[in-house]
């Protein structure tokens, strides 16, 4: 979570460049979608060798999805592992010309709920994360102070909004979703994703101070 | 591969990228699944199965049973009925244009809608005929409670084992809504075996079990259509499976 904290962080002040980068993400997004989209119908139909193309085109985001979650690369890597088995499992139901990726999404979200349940029981684990945590922030470096500092704010006010709205944000900001997909992805409608986004969006901007501009709205 | 890098500043380490797809691969193959034509093969078996099983036995039972009821009557409620019953299957048992199923409103609307509707389109065409929402004592309607519960299990069944393991997102939702599409059909089948209009009657043998039907499967077949994992992690020794 600290890097998205990072990077919005960073990014809140340049409008229009955010605007432009997050235009040539979308367009990224939709080129991955369609790759991923033929790459799941040739394996829906036993072409064995199209898993790596789905795998190639799907993981990495889904990783880093899952890392965000997490803040831990084994547990993301076993989440990872998971979703891209149930879809190998679920192959044969795959619908030519659907979108894969917030099918993936959601089931990397669903097993991520799941874990989180069972983590909850694990007071050993969870002590354990406390004492990690505390070591790494005690290692932080003394430089780039104030970027830090506005991260750790970003990151504060992301922790403390309903988990809807970070989830939603993060789906369309971090990870280049459509409206349509995350609406998919979190089984809501595309105006409760919109809604979701833009509470959380007006949310930092007033813990930055930034005054709401109309890059909010989109 | 790592087209959108991770964040890496405050995150525990995992295994190579490379290594992590080479894992996921080899367990891919390890690990058969049935292609689109071969799934479509056992789910027509399967649902074949399960819709020729309670037909015949409705027909074993009686099949139409007319009674007093002029025939106008049957054959309203009957088209009524299965009009709606096909609306509630296409939104209760089809996907749509997604992987993760209908929206979470369509679900929720066609599970609340369908017992209401099917119950008012009986009443509604039954109160126009006369003496044909009369009181039977001898039927209060355990017959056909026991009649519709049992038509609709192995539908019920085989619908929920077509959408097993498939639902991230509102499995119990989508339980719910392939019960009540399952307890729709059977609602017109009853329909045709039941001559008993009164109201009494319809809420205890034919309204109950439509929402015992709802219930059952939300319940019970929401953990069966759910995403969860199936097997033991194989990467971090930590994480309990």
């Amino acid at each position: 979570m600290a890097a998205i904290a990072q990077k919005f962080a960073q990014g809140f002040g340049a409008s229009a460049a955010h605007q432009s980068e997050r235009g040539s993400a979308r367009a990224l997004s939709r080129g991955d979608g369609e790759l991923a989209s033929a790459a799941m119908e040739r394996y829906a139909q036993g072409d064995e060798s199209a898993f790596a193309s789905v795998y190639d085109s799907v993981a990495p985001r889904v990783h880093a999805y899952l890392i965000r979650q997490t803040r831990d690369r084994a547990v993301a890597d076993d989440l990872l592992q998971q979703t891209l088995l149930q879809i190998h499992r679920k192959r044969g139901t795959y619908v030519a010309g659907l979108p894969v990726l917030p099918w993936a999404f959601a089931i990397a979200r669903r097993l991520y709920i799941d874990e989180c349940r069972r983590r909850k029981t694990d007071a050993l684990w969870s002590a354990r994360d406390v004492g990690e945590d505390d070591r790494r922030a005690s290692a932080l470096p003394d430089d780039e102070f104030a970027t830090r500092e506005a991260a750790r704010l970003v990151e504060a006010e992301l922790a403390r909004m309903p988990g809807n709205q970070r989830v939603a944000f993060e789906l369309l900001k971090v990870d280049g979703l459509s409206h349509q997909e995350a609406a998919q992805a979190l089984g809501t409608t595309v105006n409760a994703v919109k809604l979701r986004a833009f509470r959380a969006y007006s949310a930092i901007r007033a813990v930055l101070g930034c005054p709401l501009g109309p890059s909010a709205s989109t | 591969m790592s087209k959108s890098k991770p964040p890496t500043s405050d995150v525990r380490a995992g295994m190579d990228d490379a290594l992590l797809r080479a894992q996921v691969i080899d367990r891919s193959t390890r690990e058969p699944s049935p292609t689109r034509g071969q799934l479509a093969l056992r789910h027509r078996i399967v649902l074949g199965i399960a819709l020729i099983v309670p037909l015949l036995s409705f027909i074993v039972l009686g099949g139409i049973r007319v009674g007093p009821r002029p025939d106008e009557l049957v054959l309203q409620t009957a088209l009524g009925s299965a009009l709606l019953a096909a609306l509630v299957a296409v939104v209760g048992v089809g996907r749509g244009r997604s992987m993760l199923g209908r929206p979470r409103s369509w679900l929720l609307t066609q599970v609340l809608l369908t017992p209401v509707s099917l119950f008012g389109w009986r009443v509604l065409v039954s109160v126009r005929y006369p003496q044909m929402m009369v009181e039977w004592v001898e039927r209060p309607g355990f017959r056909c409670f026991t009649l519709s519960v049992l038509l609709a299990s192995m539908p019920l069944l085989g619908l929920i084992w077509r959408r097993r393991g498939s639902d991230p997102v509102h499995p119990r939702l989508t339980a719910a809504a392939v019960g009540a599409a399952v307890g729709a059909g059977t609602w017109v089948l009853v329909d045709l075996w039941c001559p008993v209009g009164y109201v009494p009657h319809l809420l205890l043998g034919h309204v109950l079990p439509l929402l015992l039907l709802i219930f059952l499967s939300a319940l019970i077949g929401g953990r069966v259509i759910a995403v969860g994992k199936q097997r033991p992690a194989v990467t971090d020794p930590r994480v309990r499976f």
